[in-house]
């Protein structure tokens, strides 16, 4: 049982990216809210597992790993707004819009952690330093919505590589709408220049991501299709009233049978590293 | 071809002071004003990314650059392998020794500088009044990285000249799409639309970026050459937020 001192300073938290139900009762309001849809996603038995949670934010797959049994979880991600990959003219307006509209980097976790009786170990470090020399190897990896915030998401995948022992599970946004135009055609849509800088870079459609995850090194051994990740409480990324969000919710929902549910179209693919 | 003939396949078309033509994979002499290069380039100094057999390095020489600097990969293993062809892949590139070749030939003064375009800055190359990047940034893993390294020495105008895709420009409708290749073996990441382009030089911190029409570009390996855009633009100080 959470604290009432604890319980209080996480309902005073400024922004929850994650959903997070910490015990009955209490849930943080996070932007995007796997609950529903986590049972329908390729990720393995993480029993008995030493896993390792790239990009955690507030840490929802380090939860889920440990709560499946894992032997281990390591969560590592940036330590603050600055060391996001900002397109260099737009860096300083992005690094004080975030610290403005979010939470100082890994409150949000640690807050989640103590609540659980720290069972995680965090480590402060980009995806692009993950060596085997720094962190050794894992059973499994997993890594939620992190590629389309780097400027070169295939030199992260090839530190991910080098850390990953049997199995990578990669989580991430994908264009539905370009999907469906170029089914085979492996196609991204660049995001640097968006009226607001939101620190996006790229995002693939579905044959862009298996594309990408295959030239990376990598055999996809299941995937989800594409889904919709709703959205929790906490979701204020983009407006999602008015009708020209209603009419991306409707076309969205038409191509991922999301029944409606407002959220962002994602894929998760589980793998392995090929033999090269 | 005996001077020629030993060096391995050309990439560049050049016509050496001999009459000889090199018989390379591309040919830029017919679509050479289409690139609109400045025509008289006295008294800049110019940089040519990704030279290869050094057709537009000697091209800027011959329109009078008081330096022209022209850079490339120090050696094959050193261009951006994707993971699962790293091993096997080094082995299928392509000589560098015919710029040597044609430089001799033409008795240039073009200097030449092996390091990865990733790696240019002001201590290395020094800054440049113009810096041309012919069809590299297609090949490249990080091609906005590309773009940042040169901004950084940039002190006039770059021009970026590379393949667009035809299908995503039509697609698009002018949203800024890449096709991504890094698994086809030939060592072509990004194939992007103009938009595309444009946007990778606004992310590296260029600004007035002038984006031109597509042509063609004729390529013996492919029927129909292949559509180029070329674009410039200025280097751009920090925004203040």
């Amino acid at each position: 049982m959470v604290s009432a001192e604890l319980r209080q300073r996480i309902e005073a938290h400024l922004e929850w990216y994650h959903t997070i139900e910490i015990e009955p009762g209490l849930v943080t309001p996070g932007a995007f809210d796997y609950r529903d849809v986590i049972d329908g996603l390729p990720l393995p038995d993480a029993s008995g597992l030493r896993c390792l949670d790239v990009a955690t934010y507030d840490g929802y797959y380090a939860v889920e790993l440990h709560r499946r049994g894992a032997a281990e979880v390591v969560a590592i991600d940036i330590s603050d707004h600055a060391q996001w990959d900002w397109p260099p003219r737009k860096r300083q307006a992005g690094i004080e819009r975030l610290s403005r509209e979010r939470a100082a980097k890994g409150l949000g976790f640690e807050l989640v952690n103590e609540a659980l009786g720290s069972p995680i170990k965090k480590i402060e470090l980009s995806v692009y330093d993950l060596k085997p020399q720094v962190v050794g190897t894992f059973d499994l990896v997993t890594c939620g919505a992190l590629l389309l915030h780097l400027r070169d998401p295939f030199r992260a995948l090839e530190a991910i590589r080098s850390v990953t022992g049997t199995w990578f599970f990669s989580n991430e946004s994908v264009d539905v709408g370009l999907s469906t135009l170029l089914r085979r055609t492996p196609a991204f849509r660049l995001n640097t220049n968006l009226p607001t800088p939101t620190g996006q870079w790229l995002v693939p459609n579905a044959a862009g991501f298996r594309e990408m995850i295959r030239a990376a090194g990598f055999d996809i051994e299941s995937d989800s299709g594409n889904y919709v990740l709703p959205f929790g409480p906490g979701y204020t990324y983009s407006n999602t009233t008015g009708l020209r969000a209603l009419g991306k919710r409707l076309a969205t929902s038409a191509l991922t049978r999301s029944r409606g549910r407002a959220g962002g179209p994602h894929r998760a693919l589980l793998t392995r590293p090929a033999d090269l | 071809m005996e001077g020629t003939a030993t060096t391995g396949p050309w990439y560049h078309t050049i016509e050496l002071p001999s009459g000889e033509v090199t018989p390379g994979l591309f040919d830029h002499r017919p679509v050479l004003q289409k690139y609109g290069l400045p025509p008289k380039l006295e008294g800049k100094r110019v940089l040519d990314v990704g030279t290869f057999d050094g057709f537009f390095a000697f091209e800027f020489e011959r329109r009078g650059a008081a330096e022209v600097v022209a850079l490339d990969v120090p050696e094959p293993g050193a261009m951006d392998w994707p993971t699962p062809l790293r091993r096997t892949g080094t082995g299928m590139a392509r000589s560098y020794d015919n710029f040597d070749v044609a430089h001799s030939a033409l008795g240039s003064r073009v200097t030449r500088e092996r390091l990865p375009v990733y790696e240019a800055s002001t201590e290395r190359l020094g800054t440049f009044d113009l810096i041309f990047v012919g069809s590299l940034l297609v090949h490249l893993r990080d091609p906005v990285g590309a773009l940042m390294a040169l901004h950084e020495i940039c002190a006039g105008e770059l021009w970026l000249a590379d393949a667009v895709s035809r299908t995503l420009d039509i697609v698009g409708r002018g949203r800024p799409l890449a096709q991504m290749r890094g698994a086809s073996g030939k060592l072509e990441w990004w194939l992007p639309n103009r938009a595309a382009l444009r946007d990778c030089m606004d992310a590296a911190g260029f600004v007035d970026i002038h984006a031109g029409p597509r042509f063609t570009v004729p390529f013996r390996a492919q029927r129909g050459g292949i559509a180029h855009a070329v674009l410039r633009g200025r280097p751009g100080g920090p925004v203040s937020p």
